[in-house]
């Protein structure tokens, strides 16, 4: 024993453990496309919150009708004003604040009680198992448009409820790959490992099953975020969501669809506003990922 | 039993182009199977035991390159043959016998498609009565109970000593010269490997089929092989007869091998003898003798050069000490 | 307690039901385990080998709480850990751990050696960060791992090396009863000795008793004190070692024992028994022996009578009408 701790001891200096979290924060910044996707997504974040001092105009108020359909790089318009004179890009930054907020809010809330629901089936089996999974049967037979213009006429229109309501319809698919994978990886030995130490279920939930099913699940909530923001804009359209003259990145795709032959921009400019913030999504969750997976290190 | 040559391997290597580097899976093996023989090749996993076997069918893939100073079977030179002629050899005078039987049946066809179109390949123009008739007859030579039967099932149904037995029908449809045993009976229980080890004896006496057995179990060698070559890290360290290796082997390697098995030399209550480290990396295997690093005899001139296969009491061994032994006497 | 048992089962039964159709309605029943009893000594390692599917994985696994037991009783010290609640469960479970045989997949694979222990020794054994950051080190050290190695994910070790790791994590809850589940037959044959070399340290070391199952006779009898043999759930025969390696008195003991010749040491050079045909479903077990149906000395008796284990003397006992 005395020959061991001496031998402890020696080794002592080269034993610097790194703290866990700061460990993954450093695989993250690592990664070159996950930091760039934090910058855009960052970027985009600020011009759309402090959007007053990014334009001198009123997204709904400053409409000038002689200024109708000015092209992209006309003066005092940079993105050029839309079929009513309005300028597009004070529309693009202030829209932002209500997708970003619609796409990111509602992939997490899904996304968190999906998940939680998908490995509490997954775990506990049986019973519970039954009752979950044949809800989320239900809900997803259901095209996902009804049951929100369903939820919408309960709950009322406003942006608020347009994020609940699209919550409640893309829960069931967070549920249903958690609850495949939590099933997997359950069987593994190490979680078995982890019930004869004797750990809680919760913890084995949390620190032993759920970071093990992590990739597909980032993925799933980085494409959440994209189809939010349309399924936003699709009740929008439908009279349900906000009040259509407030700027949307989806309301202003779909005013521009009916110039699509004469003036595409007014479609591609919120189009690539949405690809970007999407692609930006993306490249952080694989960071996240990837950061995660200690396999993937070199 | 002959003692007429049907394979004769110089110098084969094997390499491969992967991402990481080049792997020198197989580095210089050199041995030959007498008719009706059985050699079995042992060695740890990643020791190159099965690449070997894979490189005498070309079954490689095509990221690997295979060369050898001689490749004979039944005196032909069967070195740069093209994948036709490979493809032939492969169904008709070398088959293959895998691990696990599960995988090495196509699940969704029945035993009767998969045995008959091993006959069929090798019988042009064969009604079909008689491919039903030669699978029965197969079958039973295999001692699979009630072969009418069992032609009609799927794999799954069968238990995994009747798969290998069908595995093994299937293998012999063709009535080759010589088969390759991976790891025969490695997937299988105890009292059902002792089952196919038997077969495998009696096939062997009524064929006069040669057998490349590759395994990892001195068990199983010690009933099946006539003759021993132990590999390690892509070569053969020593060749030689069943109790020669057993009782007196002449490398390091072999020796504490055969002591880290419970049961073989070692009595209970003695402490078994390790090797030291782990089995080397095939990307980077070290210089000179490529057991230096975890062997107890190691000396400078191991760590150097590379030892030739030299005979020594009649039998094949890499080894700077022995060499230096022998010299000495 | 003081008859020396550790563990004592009896009358263990693991039955798990076979369900079908759209109801998941009951159709039958795989007994795993059906009615096995054997006491387990204190200090000893005692061998439990059987072939595949005759219910010694899942036995062990009753044992640390893995499965759940239809009916029976699993005493840990005098305690029935199978009612056991609370604070009592709390304690046994980390009295017994378990060593499976995949240490490739029994590590998680997003944890390092070092987080991996020190949630073991924080959560589990009050150890506060700097006390577990010594505690791992040293634990490392006693299953011949490096301590530089700390940082490292179980994907960066050989499979040798995280079978140390999967030893180490189960010694940090210092049990007094390990289950070892085939804890070497993954390995590599030079990293085996090194294996079980440790095992037989470490128990000498801290006074553990183990559950060494295995299906390799070989090892079984290097390792183990006194053996169990199981066939379809049931325990045929146990005794000590050498006893049971020498005058095996159950056939199929016998079988298992001349399949493999390699076993020397002793001239042990009598007739080979080829068992015929394959082990019955755990679903449809045979009636009287269950052994009958590949028994080589099986009569009429042995086809209605169940045998009743006998006790031979010495603590060599036998289900065998024959013996």
């Amino acid at each position: 024993m005395k020959k061991e701790t001496s031998k402890t001891e020696g080794l002592k200096e080269e034993f610097q453990p790194t703290p866990y979290w700061k460990d993954i924060l450093r695989q993250f910044l690592k990664n070159k496309l996950a930091v760039l996707g934090l910058i855009i997504l960052a970027a985009i974040v600020i011009i759309c919150v402090f959007a007053p001092y990014f334009t001198k105009y009123d997204p709904v108020k400053d409409m000038i009708l002689q200024d109708m359909l000015l092209p992209p790089g006309s003066e005092g318009h940079i993105l050029g004003t839309d079929d009513y004179g309005r300028d597009i890009w004070s529309r693009l930054i202030y829209g932002g604040r209500t997708s970003m907020l619609t796409g990111l809010l509602v992939a997490l809330a899904a996304g968190a009680f999906g998940i939680l629901l998908g490995c509490i089936s997954g775990y506990f089996g049986g019973f519970v198992d039954t009752i979950l999974m044949r809800i989320t049967d239900i809900m997803m037979s259901f095209p996902f448009l009804i049951i929100a213009i369903a939820i919408m006429a309960a709950l009322g229109a406003s942006q608020k409820n347009v994020i609940i309501a699209l919550a409640i319809v893309s829960w069931p698919k967070f549920a249903r790959l958690t609850r495949s994978q939590v099933l997997a990886v359950k069987e593994q030995e190490y979680v078995e490992a982890a019930k004869v130490a004797g750990f809680k279920n919760v913890r084995i939930m949390l620190n032993h099953i759920l970071p093990n099913c992590i990739g597909p699940l980032i993925i799933q909530i980085t494409l959440s975020v994209g189809s939010a923001i349309l399924s936003a804009a699709s009740l929008n359209f439908l009279g349900l969501g906000v009040d259509a003259s407030l700027p949307d990145w989806g309301v202003m795709l779909n005013q521009g669809r009916a110039y699509i032959q004469t003036n595409p921009y007014l479609t591609t400019i919120p189009g690539i506003a949405i690809s970007l913030t999407v692609l930006s999504v993306n490249w952080i969750g694989d960071g996240i990922r990837d950061a995660f997976d200690p396999r993937l290190r070199s | 039993m002959s003692s007429e040559t049907l394979l004769n391997v110089k110098n084969l290597r094997t390499w491969f182009n992967t991402p990481e580097g080049l792997v020198k899976s197989v580095n210089g093996v050199s041995f030959h199977i007498d008719k009706g023989e059985t050699l079995a090749l042992v060695g740890e996993s990643g020791c190159g035991k099965t690449v070997t076997s894979l490189s005498l069918i070309k079954l490689i893939g095509s990221n690997g390159v295979i060369e050898a100073d001689e490749l004979t079977l039944n005196g032909r030179d069967i070195r740069n043959i093209s994948k036709e002629q490979a493809r032939k050899i492969r169904g008709r005078e070398i088959s293959m016998i895998f691990q696990e039987p599960m995988t090495s049946l196509n699940p969704v066809f029945k035993i009767e498609r998969q045995i008959g179109e091993m006959i069929k390949i090798h019988n042009k123009g064969i009604s079909k009565e008689e491919v039903r008739k030669r699978s029965i007859e197969i079958l039973k030579k295999v001692g699979v109970p009630n072969p009418e039967e069992r032609l009609k099932v799927y794999p799954h149904q069968l238990s995994g000593g009747l798969r290998q037995r069908v595995m093994i029908a299937i293998s012999l449809a063709s009535n080759p010269a010589m088969v390759i045993a991976d790891e025969p009976t490695t997937a299988l229980d105890v009292t059902i490997q002792a089952q196919i080890i038997d077969l495998l004896k009696e096939l062997q006496r009524d064929f006069n089929t040669s057998i490349l057995l590759i395994t990892h179990d001195f068990g199983v060698v010690s009933q099946l092989a006539d003759r021993v070559a132990v590999m390690y890290a892509g070569r053969i360290v020593e060749t030689g007869t069943l109790e020669q290796i057993i009782e007196h082997p002449l490398h390091p390697y072999t020796e504490l091998l055969i002591l880290s098995i419970p049961g073989i030399k070692v009595k209970k209550g003695e402490r078994l003898k390790t090797i030291e480290g782990q089995v080397p990396n095939p990307l980077n295997f070290p210089d000179g003798c490529r057991f230096n690093p975890r062997c107890p005899f190691a000396a400078d001139i191991c760590r150097r050069k590379e030892p030739p296969a030299v005979v020594i009491d009649g039998r094949e061994v890499s080894c700077w000490k022995r060499m230096e032994e022998e010299n000495h006497e | 307690m003081n008859n020396g048992n550790l563990i004592e089962i009896q009358d263990l039964q693991v039955h798990f039901p076979i369900k079908s159709g759209f109801l998941q309605r009951t159709i039958g029943e795989v007994k795993a385990v059906d009615n096995v009893s054997f006491d387990i000594r204190k200090n000893e390692t005692i061998g439990l080998v059987g072939e595949s599917g005759c219910g010694k994985s899942t036995l062990g696994r009753a044992i640390v709480r893995l499965n759940r037991p239809s009916s029976g009783r699993i005493m840990y010290n005098g305690n029935d850990i199978l009612t056991s609640k609370g604070e009592d469960l709390v304690k046994i479970r980390k009295d017994m751990q378990m060593i499976f045989q995949d240490p490739y997949s029994s590590l998680n694979p997003r944890h390092s050696v070092k987080r991996m222990l020190t949630e073991v020794l924080t959560v589990l054994k009050g150890y506060s960060q700097s006390e577990a950051n010594d505690r791992v080190a040293n634990l490392m050290v006693q299953v011949g791992l490096n301590p530089v190695y700390a940082e490292r994910y179980p994907h960066e070790f050989s499979g040798g090396q995280r079978q140390r790791v999967a030893i180490a994590r189960a010694l940090a809850l210092e049990p007094k009863f390990i289950v070892c589940d085939e804890a070497v037959s993954a390995l590599d044959v030079s990293i085996q000795s090194q294996i079980i070399n440790l095992l037989t340290d470490l128990k000498e070391k801290y006074n553990i008793t183990y559950l060494f199952i295995s299906h390799a006779l070989n090892v079984i009898e290097h390792i183990s004190d006194r053996v169990v043999v199981m066939y379809l759930g049931a325990v045929m025969e146990t005794a000590d070692t050498n006893e049971l390696f020498e005058h095996p008195c159950h056939p199929y003991t016998r079988a298992l024992l001349s399949a493999i010749p390699m076993l020397s040491g002793r001239e042990r050079q009598q007739e080979r028994i080829v068992l015929k045909g394959d082990v019955p479903s755990a679903a449809a077990v045979p009636s009287g022996c269950r052994f009958h149906t590949r028994c080589y000395m099986a009569d009429e008796r042995c086809r209605t009578e169940v045998p009743q284990m006998k006790d031979l003397g010495c603590g060599h006992c036998v289900a065998c009408h024959k013996a």
